[in-house]
Formats: structure tokens, C-alpha cells, sequence
């Protein structure tokens, strides 16, 4: 079977590649995959780290987000955006465990 | 900017820089929740972000930071797909054997018979499953 990468994917990967210049300039949320309560909960997190810069989109409820590091953490730009990112992962998994827990009970 | 190259070969699309890769995992193989927990298993080596290409919405897109400096990136990106299959095995054995396993806990933690409550309450006189009954 062969498949082709979409635009987004090759965007985004360009995007994360370049961890280390401590810019991200597009990348886009969406709501049911990070809802808006993981990117403030991450938002918040990093604020001494980095700036967050959030755009609406068309689209309805989904967001483009930008992330510049500080300058005095540029050397560690990698670790702060990618750590930022893991954060919002795993704020999502434990929203949606306990959304599942709450069924449950 | 790094060079991506493409793999055409693979079941998903797949692209590697140097140090980050891509794949697209379609929906319709592999639910969300799978997704989600198969990259939760990975935030110890890879920093992951997910996001859903607008012009594919059955695709989830995974792009993966290793945190490490790894010769092969291809290796975690198998070791992903294999994860995935886990995750959605389990969800699928979830919903096919939750509510016994539901009940068994419910059972183990209860007073009563859980099934057939005359069955704990009832004794030899009452006979209440009509085991003495001529028939």
C-alpha cells in the first residue's frame, strides 16, 4: 500500500525539527485532541519559559499556537518546547483517563 | 532546514529528519484513545505532539523528538506501530470482556449473590431453587 505524507504532517515535522532555534511559528491544536484546559494548563506552565502566542483559525474552535523561547533559555530551547509538548500530551491522556474513570463511577 | 525523505513503501506515510519523525495513523485502524496512550508510553524517550491534518481528518499525525540523539529513528517508529496494535488490542479486550470483569469485582465485594439473590438468603425449608421438588 503506498500513501503519500499530508501537507500538515510535513509542515508540522518541519516545524519540530528545528527545536534547537527555539521558535515554533504554526502549530495547529485541535480541540479534540488537546482541549483548550490542557493548552492553558500548559499555557501556565511554561509562561517563565517561553511566550505563547495563540491564533483562532477558521476553522471552528481549532488553533494555531507560536512558541518563542525567552532569551535567556535559548540555549535550552529543545527541552523547554519539547517539554511543553509532553506536557500538553499528558495533561490530555489524564483528562480523557479521568473522563473515562468518571463513567465508570 | 532538515531534509525530510519519504517513505512510500510503509503502510502509514512516514518522513525522517535527522532527528524527528512523522507517521500518519488512519482512524479507522487505530482509535484516538489508542493513539493517545501508545504515545503516552513514549514521553520518557520522545517528546510527541499529535495533530489532525484538515485535509485527511481520518489521519492522526504523530511526530516524534527524540530526546536522545538515536542512530535509527526508524526503530521507534516500529516500536510505535507495535505499541499501537498493543493499545488497541487492549481497548478491544476491554469492551469485550469489561462488564464480566465489572461484575466479577462487583461480585467479590458484595454481601449477596450478585446473580440470583434468593440463592444466599434462601435455606433447606424454603428450598427456594426447588431442589427437593418431585418431578
Amino acid at each position: 500500500m503506498t500513501s503519500e505524507m499530508t501537507e500538515t504532517s510535513r509542515a508540522i515535522l518541519s516545524e519540530l525539527a528545528a527545536l534547537d532555534s527555539g521558535q515554533i511559528d504554526a502549530l495547529p491544536i485541535e480541540p479534540d485532541l488537546y482541549s483548550e484546559e490542557s493548552l492553558s494548563a500548559a499555557i501556565e506552565a511554561f509562561t517563565d519559559y517561553c511566550e505563547i502566542l495563540i491564533c483562532q483559525t477558521s476553522k471552528e474552535r481549532s488553533a494555531v499556537i507560536a512558541i518563542r523561547v525567552l532569551d535567556v533559555h535559548q540555549r535550552d530551547s529543545r527541552k523547554i518546547i519539547g517539554s511543553f509538548l509532553s506536557f500538553l500530551l499528558e495533561h490530555a491522556v489524564r483528562l480523557r483517563l479521568s473522563r473515562e474513570s468518571e463513567t465508570c463511577r | 532546514m532538515e531534509e525530510i525523505r519519504e517513505e512510500p513503501a510503509q503502510p502509514f506515510a512516514l518522513a525522517i529528519g535527522t532527528s524527528a519523525v512523522a507517521l500518519e495513523v488512519n482512524t479507522s485502524l487505530y482509535e484516538i484513545e489508542a493513539i493517545f496512550r501508545a504515545a503516552y508510553r513514549f514521553t520518557d524517550r520522545c517528546y510527541i505532539f499529535l495533530a489532525r491534518p484538515p485535509e485527511a481528518p481520518k489521519l492522526i499525525s504523530v511526530t516524534l523528538m527524540a530526546k536522545q540523539p538515536i542512530a535509527d529513528l526508524r526503530v521507534l517508529v516500529g516500536e510505535l506501530c507495535n505499541e499501537l496494535i498493543d493499545q488497541q488490542t487492549r481497548l478491544a479486550l476491554a469492551r469485550e470482556v469489561g462488564p464480566l470483569r465489572e461484575l466479577i469485582v462487583a461480585q467479590a465485594f458484595s454481601e449477596g449473590n450478585l446473580l440470583d439473590d434468593q440463592r444466599d438468603d434462601g435455606d433447606f425449608e424454603s428450598d427456594p431453587l426447588g431442589i427437593g421438588r418431585t418431578r
